[in-house]
């Protein structure tokens, strides 16, 4: 493109390439951050034995710490993060809403009331796991709203209203559960689950949603050029080449799929999704080449530090990492919404 | 022939709003299409486009119809400007026609050779090269009109389509709009409100009401007080240019009813 984008491509692929460093560097130094008292050569020590090279000098238990524990659940807030901006950035690019996000199209009112009826009314009598129950609960909602949305004919703005629609619905079913049928311990389960909390991660989840992450990432990145062309509308996006309809289908099923798979392990993780697209578009311009890698790298780096907080502050306790991304992303929102006015 | 539109008919929300038109417009032509406001021009529009299917005839480019091209290969042919468009993405003039390269690239997007060349001379031609790091947002409406040709030109098309070009221009960037566009290389189809505008620059006009043709040749043949006068209710007086001997329509005001002053208001009334 122009020489402002020219200039805006060298900044993206140098926040890549100090964002990459500097997310792994985030992640040995916050596997350090708790009891232990371990430090970073003791993580590198720990994680060098592991490939083979070299013997740790720490204790069976600070190694099971790091490996069993921190580890899975910082590589899965850096998933989560990643994952969640980048599903944020294309809806808001697909659906020419800024205040799109990943769980506009009823994803987590779905997930919440898949995760209740496992949590509180037993469903599946145990073979179902809460991680099955939010993401099948998540699916049948988003299914839901496109079949709403194709029936009310099927444009952007129907889109959106049948994805409030369903969300609304969702939650109202999740309440109506929780309210009906739980008590005082599940209750504060499903509140703790809706706020989203990374303190159940396992190996197995970081596998699977890595794996969804990055194949997620790279499709909605094929499709950077036709995301740009919907800068003014659908129309104009057709008359560019872009066969909008189909488009629009796989970016929606898959953002659908990446965030249902994010929050079946983690639950629901508010603002990442909403205000990092933004952040990243003031740094980078709105072309998605540039955008979408950014994005992921300031969503992951954002996310572990976040969940180090959530985990931290308020020891023994932990505080939802959703708490925490809202308690961060609400100011900059604000900032940027204040940016906006001036601009315009 | 480069455009073709053989007997379409468009219906939307149980009307049909353009029906059976015929036209043809030779390569290199100009073709104006006139008509009252919802008289199908837009619509139309839309149908030579490939952005909607007719629900009945066909549009042919080069003697082929479109609905056997490919979107891409359609957008690499005919670049289309809407009436208004807005966007809420902040980019500059050079964004906004980059993105006229997009049916010649990738769906990643990654810029080919063709592109900047392509781009700057898409810039000139729209008289934007001062104008070319602005942003979107900050330009006036006659700016923003000539940034889409810009990037309709930039697609490398042989058909232009512009829906109203001139509204929100000065009458100074009108003509020169209008003045550009008639001297592209390239086969257009034109929608404008001013009859004196299409008859200055058009090489054919195709007058639309309700929907339907009522009337298609050179401007001079078509623009007449009797046609104005069945299609808008609208007096006139036509005059012709001595050297070009193109039309000059000059308004009348509407006439007063013979029965009183209360009438009049009537009159007006019913022409709303």
């Amino acid at each position: 493109m122009g020489n402002g984008t020219a200039v805006h491509t060298r900044r993206a692929a140098g926040i890549v390439a100090i964002g990459i460093p500097a997310l792994v560097l985030s992640m040995m130094v916050v596997a350090t951050i708790g009891p232990a008292g371990l430090t970073v050569a003791d993580v590198a020590a720990i994680l060098g034995e592991q490939f083979g090279v070299g013997s740790a000098d720490v204790s069976r238990i600070g190694t099971g710490i790091v490996m069993d524990l921190r580890l899975p659940r910082i590589l899965l807030a850096a998933i989560c993060g990643a994952g969640l901006g980048v599903c944020g950035a294309v809806l808001q690019s697909l659906l020419r809403n800024p205040l799109a996000d990943p769980f506009l199209l009823g994803i987590s009112g779905g997930a919440s009331t898949g995760a209740v009826l496992v949590i509180v009314l037993g469903l599946g009598a145990g073979t179902l796991g809460l991680a099955a129950g939010a993401f099948l609960g998540a699916i049948i909602a988003f299914a839901l709203v496109m079949v709403l949305a194709t029936v009310s004919g099927g444009g952007t703005s129907r889109v959106i209203l049948a994805g409030v629609a369903g969300t609304q619905l969702f939650s109202a079913l999740t309440s109506f559960i929780v309210i009906t049928s739980a008590d005082a311990e599940q209750t504060r389960g499903v509140l703790y689950w809706l706020l989203g909390s990374l303190s159940g991660a396992r190996w197995d989840d970081v596998a699977i949603s890595g794996l969804v992450s990055l194949v997620g990432l790279v499709i909605c990145l094929s499709r950077a050029g036709s995301l740009d062309a919907f800068a003014f509308g659908q129309d104009s996006a057709a008359s560019l080449g872009v066969n909008v309809r189909a488009l629009r289908w796989l970016l929606l099923t898959v953002t659908a799929l990446l965030t249902a798979t994010l929050v079946a392990v983690s639950g629901v993780i508010g603002f990442v999704g909403l205000v990092l697209p933004h952040a990243a578009r003031m740094l980078v311009g709105p072309g998605h080449r540039a955008l979408l890698p950014v994005t992921a790298v300031l969503g992951a780096v954002l996310l572990v530090w976040v969940d180090t907080l959530a985990r931290t502050v308020a020891e023994p306790e932990e505080i939802p990492v959703g708490v925490g991304t809202a308690l961060v992303g609400v100011p900059v929102f604000i900032a940027i919404l204040a940016r906006r006015k001036v601009a315009s | 022939m480069s455009i073709q539109v053989h007997g379409a008919s468009w219906w939307a929300g149980g009307s049909r709003i353009v029906n059976r038109v015929s036209l043809e417009v030779p390569v290199s032509g100009m073709l104006g299409l006139i008509g009252p406001n919802g008289s199908g021009k837009s619509s139309l529009l839309r149908l030579i486009a490939g952005l909607r299917a007719p629900s009945e005839g066909a549009v042919l480019l080069d003697g082929r119809n479109i609905n056997g091209l490919s979107r891409r290969d359609l957008a690499r042919r005919v670049a289309f400007v809407e009436q208004e468009v807005s966007t809420e993405v902040d980019l500059t003039v050079t964004d906004v026609v980059a993105l006229g390269r997009t049916p010649h690239r990738s769906a990643w997007g990654g810029s080919r050779d063709g592109d900047g060349p392509a781009i700057d001379h898409a810039l000139r031609c729209a008289g934007l090269v001062e104008l070319r790091h602005r942003r979107w947002h900050s330009l006036s409406g006659g700016e923003r009109q000539r940034t889409q040709i810009a990037r309709a030109l930039a697609q490398e098309p042989s058909e232009l389509l512009l829906d109203e070009p001139t509204n929100h221009l000065d009458v100074a960037h009108q003509l020169e709009l209008l003045d550009l566009v008639s001297h592209l290389p390239l086969t257009s189809v034109v929608a404008l409100h001013d009859l004196n505008l299409a008859a200055m620059f058009c090489d054919a006009v195709l007058v639309l009401s309700g929907g339907e043709v009522v009337a298609n040749g050179s401007p001079g043949d078509v623009l007449t007080e009797d046609l104005v006068r069945r299609v808008y209710d609208v007096d006139c007086a036509v005059t012709h240019e001595p050297e070009s001997a193109r039309p000059h329509i000059t308004f009348l005001p509407p006439r007063r009813r013979a029965t009183g002053a209360p009438r009049v208001t009537a009159g007006y009334a019913d022409r709303a």
